[in-house]
């Protein structure tokens, strides 16, 4: 490769590539751009994306199964726990299925039972007799692992051979186009593995909350609700076994609400994909089918799903969404409203990358320092406090004053299963114009004793190192 | 798919492309050829925006002066080391300073080590060494500018900033560094009180 790229590699070489023509450069510009985070995204493409599916499940050697779309995450723990229950005995055309989706009036899980509905026809009738809770029991071992290793082998060959096929100025044109020059654009492909891990999304109930669960049961009757109790214990026993431990909070309609706890399993977590992805979609390279086909196909899936379950006997797909903003450290965040929206008009609120009740956005004059205080998540208590304002706070929840000296004035708050809140008061010396003194709260770790150390971390010195030279 | 960058910089590219390959080659680790590429990016296109960038990184990320890879590669195992071993890190960077005079990071991460102990006048001279050989060293000009913080020289302190600055104008570091800078003279004002 050396050799290949000394000063005159471009004519040594012969790549395929040379240039990019005009055309190629705005199909370039329009892909990268088209991966931006707050790119809208229109309807999925879903007869692409089957077709596309169509051949990836044929490169595990598998027929295609009937596909499941969900328009949000929040469709799809309801989806899920409402095929778990149209599985139980005899099939979809049960009464208890009929029943519960009957009462399902809220306007959200109305949309969702008719989406449902709409392709049940298509799925297959699990041939399972007890009740089941999990979807591999209903459809078969998830088989999206086996794909990505499918997908992650054929692209690290596929660059191996790329890499001779372009020019010198190609790669440059490229590299520059997938370049995050900013550090502030990022691309769908880093965004999306940011759900499980800077937005801490681990699983799907930190998307949706755990109100999902009380929603769907507060709007059943009583008999419905009983049958459904009956057919969780039930699966329950099944489950634990003799010995098994059931946690000790569990409710017995958990198990239907498994999907609670699935991790979020986006389809784009391979690095160096995209470039891979455009030169084998736009540019005359030469690759053989096999190798080229399911990465192209792969491409079209991601750029058309926000989350894939592939199991042996359905697909279930979850659509991207339809709006979304983002800090400039592309952090979920918008101080005004949903930082994310999806078709169903599910919306999820977030504030600097840390989901947040609804109404800690909208309507942040109405959060108590009882729910401050009973927000068992650190994350969303921190951002409660900081829209509650943490001088109201400090005031109504009673924080003690543990110093003061001429660098302002220290408190302390200790919180339930959370480290103390510790902030120091500085005072802005220039008056108001009706003659009062604005002061500031600065946050500093809960070690920190004196009000001169506080102040002093605040710019990243030990207090000693501080000590300012002018004051009155 | 992008392979390795050339071993022998080309020369029938364009000013960005230049710029784009110096990129590239710092990725690599390859600063020799970053800063071959990088001046064809300067040379080639003053005063422009491919100049002004090209610039930026070699200042902040280029010796000024040509280095053995190994004492590179030296350099580089060293710096970890501030935190964990800072002994160590200190033979290192004074071994290298007395084997290569004319590189500057090695007084860098002597200043490093100093400011770490507390030593903020052997800091600062570490750092005018540095900045005496390249005086656009951004990494250089950052430290010193966080040292005279500390040392209370805030007007000297701003003005190292600044140059850093127009080195490394994305830099989070940098904006943190301002803001405590800003809040101390806030504070040195004669008619300041905290109470």
């Amino acid at each position: 490769m050396a050799d290949k790229c000394s000063s005159n590699q471009t004519e040594a070489a012969k790549p395929i590539v040379s240039d990019l023509s005009q055309a190629q450069v705005e199909q370039l510009v329009s892909f990268v751009q088209s991966w931006h985070v707050g790119y809208r995204q229109s309807e999925p493409d879903r007869e692409a994306v089957r077709d596309a599916l169509t051949r990836l499940y044929r490169t595990l050697k598998m027929d295609m199964p009937p596909i499941l779309w969900c328009e949000s995450p929040w469709q799809l723990i309801g989806m899920k726990a409402l095929l778990a229950i149209s599985g139980t005995t005899s099939g979809y055309d049960d009464q208890l299925f009929k029943d519960v989706t009957s009462q399902l009036k809220n306007e959200r899980w109305a949309r969702m039972c008719k989406h449902l509905q709409q392709q049940m026809d298509a799925i297959r009738k699990p041939s399972i007799d007890n009740f089941p809770c999990s979807m591999d029991q209903l459809f078969g071992s998830c088989v999206t692992g086996d794909l990505k290793t499918e997908i992650s082998t054929r692209l690290t060959k596929a660059q191996d051979i790329l890499k001779d096929q372009l020019s010198l100025s190609v790669k440059l044109r490229l590299r520059e186009a997938f370049r995050d020059t900013t550090q502030r654009e990022r691309f769908w492909t880093e965004h999306i593995p940011m759900f499980v891990t800077q937005f801490g999304l681990n699983n799907l109930s930190m998307m949706t909350g755990s109100n999902v669960q009380k929603e769907f049961l507060d709007q059943l009757n009583a008999e419905t609700r009983a049958a459904i109790e009956r057919l969780c214990k039930e699966r329950i026993k099944s489950k634990t076994g003799m010995f098994g431990l059931t946690p000790p909070n569990a409710t017995p309609f958990d198990p239907l609400f498994d999907a609670l706890h699935d991790t979020f399993s986006p389809p784009a977590s391979t690095p160096g994909f995209q470039p891979a992805a455009f030169v084998l979609k736009h540019l005359p390279v030469q690759m053989d089918e096999d190798m080229r086909t399911p990465l192209v196909d792969w491409l079209t899936v991601k750029e058309n799903v926000l989350h894939i379950d592939c199991l042996e006997n359905l697909c279930i797909l979850c659509e991207l969404p339809i709006a979304i903003r983002a800090n400039e450290r592309s952090q979920l965040h918008n101080p005004d409203g949903p930082a994310m929206e999806f078709r169903d008009g599910w919306k999820v609120f977030a504030w600097n990358g840390v989901v947040l009740p609804e109404a800690a956005i909208l309507s942040p004059q109405n959060i108590t320092v009882e729910q401050i205080e009973s927000e068992q998540n650190v994350e969303v208590r921190r951002i409660l406090i900081q829209r509650y304002g943490m001088e109201r706070y400090l005031q109504d929840a009673g924080a003690v004053q543990i110093d003061a000296d001429e660098y302002g004035v220290l408190y302390k708050r200790v919180l339930t299963n959370d480290e103390p809140v510790v902030v120091v008061r500085v005072t802005n010396p220039t008056p108001e114009p009706d003659g009062t003194h604005k002061f500031y709260f600065l946050r500093v770790p809960p070690h920190i004793t004196s009000a001169r150390a506080a102040v002093a971390w605040t710019f990243n010195m030990n207090s000693e190192e501080y000590q300012p030279a002018k004051q009155t | 798919m992008f392979g390795k960058p050339p071993e022998v910089v080309p020369d029938d590219l364009t000013a960005k492309q230049y710029h784009e390959l110096g990129i590239w080659y710092l990725d690599e680790n390859m600063l020799e050829q970053a800063r071959v590429s990088l001046r064809k990016a300067m040379s080639m296109a003053p005063d422009t925006e491919t100049a002004i960038q090209a610039k930026r990184l070699l200042d902040a990320r280029v010796p000024r002066h040509e280095i053995p890879q190994e004492a590179l590669d030296e350099l580089r195992r060293a710096e970890p080391q501030v935190a964990i071993k800072p002994e160590d890190a200190k033979r290192t960077a004074e071994k290298l300073i007395k084997k290569y005079p004319d590189f500057e990071w090695p007084h860098r991460l002597l200043a490093d080590c100093h400011m770490r102990a507390g030593n903020i006048d052997r800091c600062i001279q570490s750092l005018q060494s540095a900045l005496s050989i390249n005086p656009d060293c951004a990494p250089a000009l950052l430290l010193m500018a966080r040292a005279l913080t500390i040392d209370m020289e805030y007007d000297e302190a701003t003005r190292y900033l600044q140059r850093a600055q127009a080195a490394m104008p994305d830099n989070d570091e940098l904006r943190a560094l301002q803001r405590g800078l800003d809040f101390l003279i806030y504070l040195d004002q004669e008619d300041v009180s905290l109470s």
